[in-house]
């Protein structure tokens, strides 16, 4: 397994990919928490003045991001799949390791350590920008610096590890299930970001049931309407099926690419 | 399949079937091929060929028959793929990285010392362009890599489907040469052709499959007017 991972971080290393996801991460992650932070009311139904000057304030705007932030996740690992198939490489890389399941599972653990390594980053980032854009609105964060405000920002760093590796579960599966980068792109798109937008406008109850819902309620550290345990229950239950799927279907499968 | 001849054959293919849906692409196919030869495989395109080798590199199950690589039963490819090395279809790479670090990545998952992407590199010619992007190689280099890339971990049976597909005629001449070279190590080398004349220039062991079945299978040097022999399987005449 050591080999495989390494031999999927030397490609991970490739600039264009490396580079456009973490922008992408980066860029997200920053962008949202300032709008969050800049348009905070006292009367704000979300970020309001009164979450953001909270314990909990300084990752208000990350927590924002998450859709965004699993979008990116969903399609580097989706991407990873795909494109072994369209480059032909898989069957390359199957003559070299033929334990198939060795062969996903360096790269599911390889893109895991780089998607926390990347989300460590949009973190810190969306942090400092949103302190920055705090301090030029004049509102206090003692509350951040407190042990409580510390213990949040870690929270919703590993909620944000668990939500994100949720997306990247499905973007890994979908991409063995379809092995077509714009076929299994669209899907996933149209499912998490048009499907159950769409979904939780018209039937409240589908926050308990959606991946990418419960994903949004787990990063946000639960909702009023979904939480925490259930949410995290769900999320990881529909993450550890996704790996599951892809493992067997890319062991038995025959590879004719 | 008596014993000793599986002993001095490299691959032993016997009642090998694969079927996709209502059509079978390969048809109790057996053949063997005896260890240090250059062994070709050639039928029309569609032949079911390619089929043949993805079943043999553990790429796609059979649905029926049974084969050895090296002595080993394709049902276990983990014992006997480390001891083959393949250019399948057409080289396969990572656009974006360089020559030498697409072959990082294989010897890395693998587990071949990385010194010998030097030295398979140096033995194709590539050292020069070692560092540039794949996507900016020629088709010939790109051949070339593919090769370096099968000879990584010191194969016994070295798999070429299709290796002169596209090159220009210096292209051809320099592949078999290449090929000629692999065997003069005392490798075994199995390559794939629609092109009878291809095979004739570099194999000294033929096995002709015609829509999934074996045509023929024997030594070159041992067939008379082999070409219109060839064409006479290819038109079902076995005699």
């Amino acid at each position: 397994m050591n080999l495989a991972i390494r031999s999927e971080m030397l490609k991970l290393r490739r600039p264009r990919v490396l580079f456009s996801t973490i922008a992408a991460l980066w860029g997200f992650a920053v962008l949202v928490s300032v709008l969050s932070v800049a348009t905070g009311k006292d009367d704000s139904t979300a970020n309001s003045t009164g979450d953001l000057t909270g314990t909990h304030g300084a990752t208000v705007g990350f927590a924002n991001a998450s859709r965004l932030v699993g979008l990116v996740i969903l399609v580097l690992f989706l991407t990873s799949v795909t494109s072994e198939y369209s480059f032909g490489t898989v069957r390359i890389l199957l003559m070299r390791q033929p334990r198939r399941a060795v062969v996903l599972g360096g790269k599911l653990i390889a893109l895991l350590g780089a998607m926390a390594a990347g989300l460590l980053g949009a973190l810190m980032l969306s942090v400092a920008a949103a302190a920055v854009t705090m301090a030029a609105r004049g509102l206090p964060m003692d509350a951040w610096f407190s042990s409580g405000g510390l213990a949040h920002v870690g929270q919703a760093y590993l909620n944000a590890v668990i939500a994100c590796a949720t997306y990247g579960a499905f973007g890994l599966a979908f991409g063995v299930l379809l092995r077509s980068t714009v076929l299994a792109v669209g899907v996933m798109l149209g499912w998490f970001f048009m499907a159950e937008n769409i979904a939780a406008n018209t039937w409240p109850d589908s926050v308990h049931w959606f991946p990418g819902l419960l994903a949004g309620a787990v990063m946000s550290g639960g909702t009023a309407a979904v939480s925490y345990w259930p949410a995290l229950a769900a999320t990881v239950g529909y993450a550890l099926a996704a790996v599951l799927i892809a493992t067997t279907v890319f062991t038995r499968r025959d590879t004719a690419a | 399949m008596m014993p000793d001849m599986d002993t001095f054959s490299a691959v032993v293919v016997d009642g090998l079937t694969k079927r996709y849906g209502s059509r079978t692409v390969v048809d109790r196919l057996g053949f063997r091929i005896p260890r240090g030869s250059v062994a070709g495989l050639v039928g029309p395109n569609g032949a079911g060929k390619t089929t043949v080798l993805r079943m043999l590199l553990g790429l796609v199950r059979p649905d029926g028959g049974t084969a050895t690589v090296n002595g080993v039963s394709i049902d276990e490819p983990a014992r006997y793929l480390p001891g083959v090395g393949a250019l399948i279809e057409s080289p396969a790479f990572y656009p974006g990285l360089s020559g030498r670090r697409n072959l990082t990545v294989y010897a890395t998952l693998a587990g071949i010392a990385l010194e010998q992407v030097s030295v398979v590199l140096d033995r194709l010619d590539l050292t020069a362009r070692a560092g540039d992007a794949y996507q900016t190689y020629s088709l010939g280099m790109r051949q070339r890599l593919g090769i370096a890339a099968a000879l990584l971990g010191q194969p016994r049976l070295v798999v070429l489907d299709e290796p002169t597909n596209g090159l220009d005629p210096a292209g051809i001449r320099d592949m078999r040469a290449i090929i000629r070279s692999i065997n003069d190590d005392g490798r075994t080398v199995l390559v794939t052709s629609h092109l009878l004349n291809e095979i004739q220039q570099v194999c000294s062991w033929l096995i002709v499959v015609r829509d999934g079945r074996l045509g023929y299978q024997g030594e070159i040097g041992a067939v008379e007017d082999l070409e219109e022999r060839y064409f006479r399987i290819l038109q079902g005449d076995q005699s």
